[in-house]
């Protein structure tokens, strides 16, 4: 039986064919952009304005903030950074993620499972720390991940 | 949940579709709305965070966010701190609002004291016609007059200044330079000038100057201004009116971040299915997909901000000697769950600058991992205008326009009454077309072109859009 979801969003519908008859294959897509909107268009939980600092024998606090999660997450966040030099602490829920940025420019995507509760809110802290005397990051941002098909309600 | 999977299997190709299947496809679709809510949260720099104070009128920041279709009710949850322990009778350090800048619907509540740590509060804003979409907000703090810090003497003053002495008395105010959040009570002063109105006799204390020539102890720089012949104090030094007044605590507000959720939202509207072989029902669905496509596209920023500021000072290379590139653009970092196939990045803000310079440029960068242009350069035309309402702008030039780095240095800082935010020109520039992968870390650069000068950046909202013309 298969149960996907599309990797891009559906071509929109064009022609449903006869007037008041839709073919299966018409349905198929509206079923897998259903899917697609559902699986995929999660929470941003936060992005975050440029932060540079020339601390480096300790972290210095970029952000703090509560926010709310969405009614059904598959319990895992992603971080996206972009930025130099730097070490970056992200904590939701308590979790933690370590992302070490080099010579500019450098990126990096990491992955937290907040081990929360649905439908909650929940702390968000990240602490940079500078690896050379100046670093930091253009933009930090963070999005649910999307529902994977085995965890569609 | 509402929402629930359909097993593609049961459709297949050239079969009519059943009512089976369209029922469950507008179940869903009529479901996003409340099982597919948005929220998420702004937050300013934390080791350099923003704190203001504000006697007179309310003041604050403007932030856009997308709240989601056919939404009731949000709740904001709201990080900050207060300086101090103080209280007034209601035991509130002041007052914050927060209003929809579009219904004009607002809540105002009390802000506890948190003696300097960080402490949350819940702000819930019903509406009473139902919002969708991109939604401007004002959050806004006035300050309540605390505890009488003591009396000063003072000498007279002008403009935006009051000269103050050292009073020898008892329990005196303790003059000392540097950022204040106070109020000068000057209705304790006994010698009005003869024939005067006496309208404003409460001026709040920005910051303190104990630089020479002394005498005086102090400069005071104070909101609002005076006016011309001051009433119970005197232009000149020399001549002193009269000798004391009270100085009054203020209420200070430190503000780390916004966070928002969607707590109550309207169902979608399509009607249920009755006939299995009835096209027209799912016309509705098919709209409320592709409305869908974009509304609940997960918002790519909500703010632009540097230490000690709401918003952030943009300048371009070489406006000022201490230009250090990254720290004079502004930027945001973004990826996507699914891939991004023909879609247009929109990139808003108000705006306002020192002075006026018509037909100046803003550059957009789209860069992808390895620092490269994703696509070329966008060179948009701007004509930058001075504030209507400069208040804000005596913050900003406390800080030191040009100089990010620069330590506080106004009570007030940044802050804007709703008036002013209004008041800043709105800037939309477009990218369309993009093409971009999923998991893939995008930054946006918006950085001035050709300018002598820079311009101060708030309420920058970004999101994707459908092509130019054909969103749903």
């Amino acid at each position: 039986m298969g149960f996907t979801i599309p990797g891009t969003y559906p071509v929109p519908l064009q022609n449903q064919g006869v007037p008041n008859k839709i073919r299966a294959a018409t349905m198929l897509t509206l079923l897998e952009r259903d899917r697609f909107i559902f699986s995929n268009q999660r929470r941003m939980l936060t992005s975050l304005s440029p932060f540079f600092t020339t601390n480096t024998a300790s972290s210095d606090t970029a952000a703090v903030l509560l926010v709310h999660n969405s009614k059904l997450t598959q319990n895992a966040v992603k971080v996206g950074v972009f930025g130099y030099d730097s070490k970056v602490d992200v904590y939701v829920n308590g979790v933690s993620a370590t992302i070490t940025l080099g010579a500019a420019p450098d990126f990096a995507l990491a992955t937290i499972v907040p081990g929360w509760t649905d439908d909650t809110w929940v702390e968000v802290i990240v602490l940079v720390q500078s690896t050379s005397g100046k670093g930091g990051y253009y933009g930090l941002y963070i999005l649910e991940s999307p529902i994977s098909e085995a965890n569609l309600p | 949940m509402a929402w629930k999977k359909i097993d593609d299997a049961q459709a297949l190709v050239d079969m009519p579709y059943s009512s089976f299947l369209a029922n469950g496809l507008t179940t869903n679709a009529n479901s996003y709305n409340t099982e597919m809510t948005r929220g998420g949260g702004i937050a300013w720099n934390a080791t350099y965070p923003v704190t203001w104070s504000s006697y007179w009128t309310p003041r604050g920041v403007m932030f856009t966010v997308n709240v989601g279709q056919s939404v009731r009710q949000i709740d904001f949850k709201i990080a900050y701190a207060t300086l101090t322990a103080s209280e007034d009778a209601d035991k509130f350090q002041g007052r914050l609002t927060l209003k929809n800048l579009t219904s004009s619907e607002y809540v105002t509540v009390g802000v506890g004291q948190t003696n300097g740590s960080l402490s949350d509060l819940t702000i819930s804003l019903p509406f009473n016609a139902p919002i969708t979409g991109p939604q401007a907000f004002a959050l806004t703090f006035q300050s309540s007059k605390l505890a009488d810090l003591g009396v000063v003497n003072v000498r007279g003053g002008v403009q935006n200044t009051v000269y103050l002495d050292q009073s020898g008395s008892v329990g005196a105010y303790v003059i000392t330079p540097g950022e204040k959040h106070e109020l000068l009570d000057l209705n304790d002063v006994s010698a009005t000038s003869p024939g005067q109105v006496d309208t404003v006799n409460e001026y709040q204390i920005n910051a303190i100057s104990t630089d020479a020539p002394n005498p005086p102890d102090g400069y005071a720089s104070v909101s609002p201004q005076l006016p011309a012949n001051p009433p119970r104090l005197s232009s000149n030094y020399a001549t002193p009116k009269d000798s004391q007044a009270h100085v009054f605590e203020l209420g200070a507000f430190t503000l780390f971040s916004i966070a928002y959720n969607t707590v109550l939202a309207n169902l979608g509207i399509a009607p249920p299915q009755l006939s299995h072989n009835t096209a027209a029902p799912l016309a509705q669905v098919i709209k409320i997909q592709n409305d869908a496509r974009f509304v609940l596209q997960p918002d790519l920023s909500n703010g632009a901000s540097q230490r000690f500021s709401l918003g952030a000072v943009i300048a371009s290379e070489g406006t000022f000697p201490g230009h250090s590139g990254s720290d004079q653009m502004t930027s945001f970092s973004f990826f996507t769950n699914a891939a991004v196939d023909n879609l247009t990045l929109s990139v808003t803000f108000r705006y306002f600058g020192l002075r006026r310079l018509n037909n100046s440029k803003i550059q957009l960068r789209l860069k992808d991992e390895a620092g490269t242009l994703v696509v070329p350069e966008v060179l948009a035309s701007i004509d930058i205008y001075p504030t209507i309402i400069p208040e804000s702008v005596v913050g900003i030039t406390a800080r030191n326009w040009y100089e990010p780095e620069a330590v506080a240095a106004w009570g007030m800082r940044d802050s804007m009454k709703v008036i002013e935010m209004l008041a800043g020109d709105e800037f939309v520039v477009n990218v369309p077309g993009l093409y971009l992968l999923r998991n893939t870390v995008y930054t946006v650069e918006l950085v001035p072109q050709y300018l002598a000068t820079a311009i101060y950046v708030y309420n920058l909202y970004a999101r994707f859009i459908g092509p130019i013309g054909s969103e749903g």
